[in-house]
């Protein structure tokens, strides 16, 4: 997993951005995601698999399961978009209706997977969710939602709510997730799940990071000259997000002997 | 020779070294209170040893499995050391899942002899599980049934421990508490050990326990592990108290 960030990471350095292109730089990344992507399906798909039917574990997997792959199908459509087309998609697209409703599909897995553990977390781990929310709950507000109402006319309306809706979306599975990790610390199960955590801070905090470089104008798709500093970290953390996520899953499709 | 009942301890830690459960024979070799185990303790100051011992200890036993420590002497409460047999087994899921080690203390090497040297996870709680039976036929405290549910319920508390962490097994015990309660039920479970108000419990409240445990775990973990870890336990206790259970459904609702 780190060796694969690392080498997202030096994709983006000058001189070998330069030498393999634009266009060969995003295909290996959006290549990339999707199969990232891809790969946490097929784990989540495994795990779905391996509990019987009727059980609460079941449902949670096929939740999730169908989250990650509707994840999967906004990559597909959105780097179909980049890399085929040619042309920008419509924003928003059916990426985005395939995203957001994953969104639905991942926060519903992870509260079953909640209230299946009938645990509350200790007052500690709870003040520290909470301040975690209150945080990133007030980046959100700044950064993203204030300067979306403030200058959102009846033309970008549409664009504005999904721009909020994805960070709502991101704070809630990623809460979730934590809370979940929270939890579960001191057991084998907890590493998995903290990676899983991780993954979702990482595309909370990338997602958050895009919403206020494209309102600014300052996302580059595939420039020449190479990317600025705010698009590196946006799409690195993406990718991230992916890679650390699937490290969970593999993690946890071991622990209960799938793979 | 007759084991003694009360000259075998056994205790369990989770990946991080940090025990998890110990048995009424640990506590009692140990001149613990029964109502204060050592949970959420590191192994070395439950055992009263150097910090660089038990990690090798552990260490040991990862790597090969299973171990056996001729002397390895134990601080009691009092400050005593207490020369035992440690017998080690490292417990994994799947091929290096590394979840735990069971350990099974013994002051003298007969005993161990009259009971298998335990080599896998399997081993030892097949070993528990004799035991905790001994002991009920010598002291006559507990019915065959009440320690069949007993054994298993430790059984499923130190798997979740193990791979939900101590929150989970302390979940465990408040569910438990709870539908004994609901069900006027005479029996509590304290600090992971489950009591009994009477030998006389009505048959039906074993199932009611068992089923409840056994619901929770598979909620937590998995149907999977958890019968597996049940059946580990079945294939090798006395046939005469599993046939019991199984007339009382305490085998229903984890097999496939």
């Amino acid at each position: 997993m780190v060796v694969a960030v690392g080498v997202i990471s030096l994709l983006y350095v000058k001189p070998i951005y330069q030498m393999a292109g634009p266009q060969t730089i995003l295909w290996v990344y959006d290549l990339t995601v999707v199969l990232s992507a891809l790969a946490g399906v097929g784990l989540s798909f495994l795990l779905w698999r391996s509990f019987s039917r009727g059980e609460v574990l079941k449902r949670i997997w096929g939740s999730l399961t169908l989250g990650l792959l509707l994840w999967t199908i906004g990559e597909v459509i959105w780097s179909y978009g980049q890399l085929l087309v040619g042309d920008h998609l419509p924003y928003p697209s059916l990426a985005d209706i395939a995203w957001l409703a994953g969104y639905i599909a991942v926060a519903v897995g992870l509260l079953l997977r909640y209230r299946s553990l009938q645990m509350t977390p200790s007052n500690g781990w709870r003040r520290a969710v909470v301040w975690v929310f209150v945080t990133l709950a007030t980046v959100i507000v700044a950064i993203v939602a204030v300067p979306i109402i403030a200058t959102s006319g009846p033309v970008s309306f549409l664009e504005g709510m999904v721009n909020i809706l994805y960070p709502i979306g991101d704070l809630a599975v990623a809460i979730g997730a934590l809370l979940i990790a929270l939890m579960l610390i001191g057991g084998a199960l907890s590493v998995p799940w903290g990676l899983v955590a991780a993954g979702c801070f990482c595309v909370a905090v990338s997602d958050l990071l895009y919403a206020f470089a494209v309102w600014h104008g300052a996302y580059q798709v595939a420039p020449v000259g190479g990317i600025n500093l705010l698009t590196f970290v946006v799409n690195v953390l993406y990718a991230a997000s992916y890679l650390i996520t699937d490290t969970g899953l593999y993690m946890q499709a071991r622990l209960q002997r799938v793979i | 020779m007759t084991v003694l009942p009360h000259s075998m301890g056994f205790l369990f830690t989770n990946a991080l070294g940090e025990v998890v459960f110990t048995d009424r024979g640990f506590l009692r070799l140990t001149k613990r209170s029964l109502v204060r185990p050592p949970i959420a303790e590191a192994l070395h100051a439950t055992l009263g040893i150097e910090e660089r011992s038990a990690c090798q200890f552990l260490q040991d036993l990862t790597h090969r499995g299973s171990i056996d420590r001729p002397a390895l002497s134990i601080r009691t409460t009092t400050g005593s050391l207490r020369p035992m047999l440690a017998a080690g087994v490292a417990v994994f899921t799947g091929r290096e899942n590394y979840i735990g080690a069971d350990i099974q203390l013994s002051p003298s090497l007969a005993e161990v002899k009259t009971l298998a040297r335990p080599q896998t996870h399997s081993d030892v709680l097949d070993n528990y599980a004799k035991q905790a039976l001994e002991e009920a036929r010598l002291l006559k405290t507990r019915t065959f049934l009440q320690v069949y549910l007993a054994v298993h319920i430790d059984a499923i508390q130190v798997l979740l421990a193990r791979l939900g962490g101590l929150d989970m097994r302390d979940a465990l015990e408040r569910i438990i508490n709870s539908t004994a309660i609901g069900h006027r039920i005479p029996t509590i479970m304290q600090d992971g050990h489950l009591e009994f108000g009477d030998r006389t419990v009505p048959l039906g409240a074993y199932q009611t326990l068992f089923q409840t445990a056994v619901d929770y775990a598979v909620n937590a973990i998995g149907r999977r592990m958890v019968a597996e870890e049940m059946q580990t336990i079945d294939r090798r206790i006395d046939p005469g108290v599993l046939k019991a259970a199984m007339l009382l459904g305490l085998t229903v609702g984890v097999d496939e």
